[in-house]
């Protein structure tokens, strides 16, 4: 995934430093590095986020479409994830470089959400037109860890989006003409709050550790990423990486994730109340810091 | 592995006749779904016992090794090729590479698949890549890349553990040396019951929205028995956390069982082997 080597030395102090629970940039095994998250800067889309985690930064906006629903799901709403591993990451996400990444980033976020995101709140008029939500996630810096920085970016932005008000529908035998609302502000919020993030775990040596960085994930022998509610419930479960697990091992990774989860949906949740308190005197950051 | 974009994909925005039949409700689900509280499954197996297997190996004379399984409906063709150079490879690799491909023939499923590769398939084919890269000695085959291919002719349930398992045996049927045998099985969790080898419409139900408290969704595992290691675990559903523990000692339990049958296959086919050569 990107062009960092490491020779034996290093990885054998990465790998000592985790067991000592002491890890190469001062954390413990169970920390977070520190967030930066940043709503609504794009002024084209219907909901923004940047979210920077140590140094990977990523740009999610949601754009919202009308589409007629799927036969199958008359009633359903659509929402559909796209991932850009954009080259000015890493030199490796060059032409088709990061082609499978963001497949599988896109993949993943979508199992991870489908369980728990009702998509009939979507519907507009049932069988005629829906709702649908486009939600770009782009790579501008890749610092490791970026499953769980995707997810929590793109639950930002979803609690960020806000669909515009429908003022009437006119039926005209099969045809359906929808009057929306001009005004930008008449609009309604699209309830995400209660999506899951991913919590990464890289085993490494003997223990494992939450948000690993990029060396941390070559030293490490394989990696579970638990996608978390706010409540705690597991949504979905991946396993990256050629290693294998114990099943006891995997057990405890698994309710670690979930521990960390809860206390990352509730940290993004204060951030989010935070941010809209804070609306009318917001300072806007941008791209430049 | 490219595919032909010259291909005809066949008309756009058809839909399925079936959306269109009178009985449009569909009542297979909740008659599945009722029959499920009563403990009763629909096909009349019990909640912990698998399907039936079929197995035969060495099917596709081209290939190294191959398998051909049947779990209930479900079947699908797994065929690895020779360890082969890596064209175009500049870097020296340690370890040798598996290339996996991960196809639902246009007919395996109620609605039709298309020939292009979805989304869905390539995340099979990740799955399948990451659970047999522990199990085989890759250490043996520096620089070099073993072709993995997986065809499904019907979908019936439980796809990627059946894939899984096939695979394991087309690698022993092609003689790549392993760490152990590799077997694969799925749970189905619907209203906290847990469903070993759901069938097609098993899974759609465990994979609907519930606004309730309750487990509900897919689990697959696989496992390597002798050296106790999971090599692969997929979750994809609504379950609280404290349930992973029964539902991993479950898995293994019954990929245990699993075990005894790919063994005693593989034991067969290494008999007819002798017998036919002494002849």
């Amino acid at each position: 995934m990107s062009l960092v080597s490491l020779n034996e030395a290093e990885k054998v102090y990465i790998i000592h430093g985790v067991e000592e629970n002491f890890r190469c940039d001062g954390r413990s095994r169970q920390d977070y590095r520190p967030l930066e998250l940043e709503m609504d800067i794009v002024s084209n889309a219907n909901g923004s986020a940047r979210l920077r985690l140590a140094n990977s930064d990523i740009l999610v906006c949601v754009k919202v479409e009308i589409d007629s629903p799927f036969p199958e799901t008359p009633k359903d709403g659509k929402i559909e994830y796209f991932v850009d591993c954009s080259a000015n990451a890493t030199p490796a996400f060059e032409g088709r470089g990061g082609e499978q990444l963001a497949a599988e980033l896109s993949r993943f976020l979508y199992l991870a959400h489908s369980p728990v995101y009702n998509l009939s709140k979507l519907c507009i008029v049932p069988g005629q037109s829906c709702w649908k939500l486009f939600v770009d996630v782009l790579i501008l810096e890749c610092g490791g860890n970026l499953f769980d920085a995707v997810s929590l970016a793109a639950k930002a932005a979803l609690c960020n989006t806000s669909l515009p008000n429908i003022v009437g529908t006119y039926e005209d035998g099969n045809n359906i003409d929808l009057q929306i609302s001009d005004d930008p502000f008449d609009t309604k919020p699209l309830d995400a709050r209660h999506l899951p993030v991913l919590v990464s775990l890289c085993k490494i040596g003997n223990n494992y550790v939450v948000d690993p960085t990029i060396e941390e994930e070559i030293c490490g022998a394989g990696c579970i990423v638990v996608s978390v509610t706010p409540k705690g419930n597991v949504t979905a479960v991946l396993k990256k990486g050629a290693g294998s697990f114990m099943p006891d091992t995997l057990n405890e990774i698994i309710l670690s994730g979930s521990h960390t989860g809860i206390v990352l949906n509730k940290a993004l949740e204060e951030t989010l109340i935070q941010d809209i308190s804070s609306n009318v005197s917001k300072q806007q950051y941008g791209f430049l810091k | 592995m490219p595919t032909n974009v010259y291909r005809i994909q066949g008309p756009e925005g058809t839909i399925p006749y079936q959306q269109y039949l009178i009985n449009k409700k569909n009542t297979k689900l909740n008659d599945i779904s009722k029959a499920l509280i009563k403990n009763v499954r629909y096909d009349g197996r019990d909640f912990l016992t698998h399907r039936q297997l079929c197995i035969k190996t060495g099917i596709v004379t081209q290939a190294k090794g191959s398998a051909y399984v049947e779990c209930g409906h479900t079947k699908l063709v797994c065929s690895v090729f020779d360890p082969k150079e890596v064209p175009n490879k500049v870097e020296y690799a340690k370890t040798g590479e598996l290339q996996c491909e991960f196809k639902f023939a246009t007919f395996s499923c109620r609605q039709r698949r298309n020939y292009m590769r979805d989304p869905e398939e390539r995340q099979l084919c990740n799955e399948l890549r990451r659970a047999l890269e522990p199990a085989i000695c890759r250490g043996e085959f520096a620089n070099f890349e073993i072709q993995i291919n997986v065809l499904v002719l019907e979908n019936d349930g439980s796809v990627l553990a059946t894939a899984i398992t096939a695979a394991g045996l087309a690698l022993m049927d092609g003689c790549i040396p392993m760490y152990d045998v590799i077997v694969a099985t799925s749970l189905g969790i619907y209203k906290n019951k847990i469903l070993v080898d759901p069938t097609f419409d098993e899974e759609t139900l465990c994979s609907t929205i519930t606004e309730k408290e309750e487990n509900r969704g897919t689990v697959m595992l696989a496992y390597m028995k002798n050296i106790q290691q999971i090599t692969d675990f997929a979750q994809n559903g609504s379950i609280n956390v404290n349930m992973f523990p029964e539902y991993v000692q479950t898995l293994i339990d019954q990929n245990c069982q699993l075990y005894k049958i790919v063994v005693s296959a593989a034991r067969n086919d290494v008999i007819d082997y002798f017998e036919n050569e002494s002849q």
